[in-house]
């Protein structure tokens, strides 16, 4: 594939995530402010970022096991696990348990080696 | 020094958080380029450009594959869908006060973790400081992805060559960062909404793809949170 071409696909995706993000949030100012703020709307609104982050995790957690769910790939993720909720525990903040859990997982990535 | 400034400063702080999580993946996306072929201010541009962290792969990935360009811009927009939501529930947050930056400031870097890490952290910041601290939190984690891409593509062969261990670690990355992320809202969030978007993200993975599981995980916790 040749550089324009490649470029032309990385504009029009970038313009369109862009749209994507931008669109909605339009909308929203003009003409459904008042309506979103309310009710169940609302609630609605304020449920989608926890459902993304849990629903990103899960794919997570798929995509790793997929290929083989036996229990040497699942070992390091529930190693991994556990280090970001002692990481959590100890260090009181979301870059150290992020951190701890990646450090666990490599650990015993390598103890498995 | 005023007090946007200041909260600008407090939001690139706070975003340190998702740039630990977004460098080593984002140095993964540069390697992942270099090994499709595609030269590393290329893949700085997509980083630049597209600014959407699995869609960049699946790009790369298909572009190696030779696939047609409206079908790889199709498939990239199809998995970014989910980012369609984050607006409207971002905005939710930023309360009453009148709007101070242009729209397109706010959603240009609107990534799920930049989302994630946004809803978690905003309700600590006075509503007059929501906008420019958020613009700090986008704003630390693009530059984090892009500079990672860049250290990636130029430099991270070298580095991961003798690392095969490293390398698998950088896979749970964003992981890591996710649950951190939820542990940190977890006791503003409703259990029945993490149950069921778990459950349905889940259930649709049998069905199809990994984004459309996502969109499907979305929307049923946000019909659990709509009912409660």
């Amino acid at each position: 594939m040749s550089a324009t071409w490649l470029f032309v696909i990385i504009l029009a995706s970038g313009v369109g995530t862009l749209l994507l993000r931008l669109l909605p949030m339009l909308w929203q100012e003009r003409g459904m402010r008042d309506a979103w703020r309310q009710g169940a709307r609302r609630r609605a609104l304020d449920a989608i970022g926890p459902s993304a982050m849990i629903a990103l995790l899960v794919v997570s957690f798929w995509s790793m096991l997929e290929p083989s769910p036996a229990a040497q790939s699942a070992a390091p993720i529930v190693a991994g696990v556990l280090g970001v909720l002692l990481g959590r525990k100890l260090l009181h903040s979301i870059a150290g348990a992020t951190l701890a859990g990646v450090a666990t997982y490599g650990l015993v990535l390598w103890w498995f080696a | 020094m005023n007090a946007a400034y200041r909260a600008f400063l407090r939001g690139l702080t706070d975003s340190v958080s998702i740039a630990v999580g977004y460098v080593p993946v984002a140095i993964s996306f540069g390697l992942t380029a270099i090994h499709a072929d595609i030269t590393p201010m290329m893949a700085i541009v997509i980083s630049l450009l597209v600014y959407a962290g699995a869609s960049q792969f699946i790009l790369v990935s298909l572009v190696a594959s030779g696939s047609a360009p409206l079908s790889i811009v199709g498939i990239v927009l199809l998995m970014n869908l989910r980012h369609f939501f984050y607006g409207p529930a971002l905005l939710s947050k930023f309360g009453g006060v009148p709007r101070r930056y242009p729209m397109i400031a706010l959603a240009a870097g609107l990534t799920d973790e930049v989302f994630a890490a946004s809803i978690s952290k905003m309700q600590r910041q006075p509503e007059r400081d929501r906008e420019p601290w958020y613009l700090g939190v986008q704003l630390g984690a693009y530059a984090s992805w892009v500079g990672g891409t860049a250290a990636g593509a130029y430099f991270g062969q070298d580095w991961l060559r003798h690392s095969p261990i490293l390398s698998q670690s950088l896979g749970f990355v964003l992981p890591a960062l996710f649950l951190a992320l939820l542990l940190e809202i977890r006791q503003v969030v409703a259990v029945n909404v993490l149950v069921f978007a778990g459950l349905a993200t889940l259930g649709a993975l049998f069905f199809m793809p990994a984004y459309g599981a996502i969109m499907t995980g979305m929307a049923a916790g946000a019909l659990a949170g709509a009912r409660r």
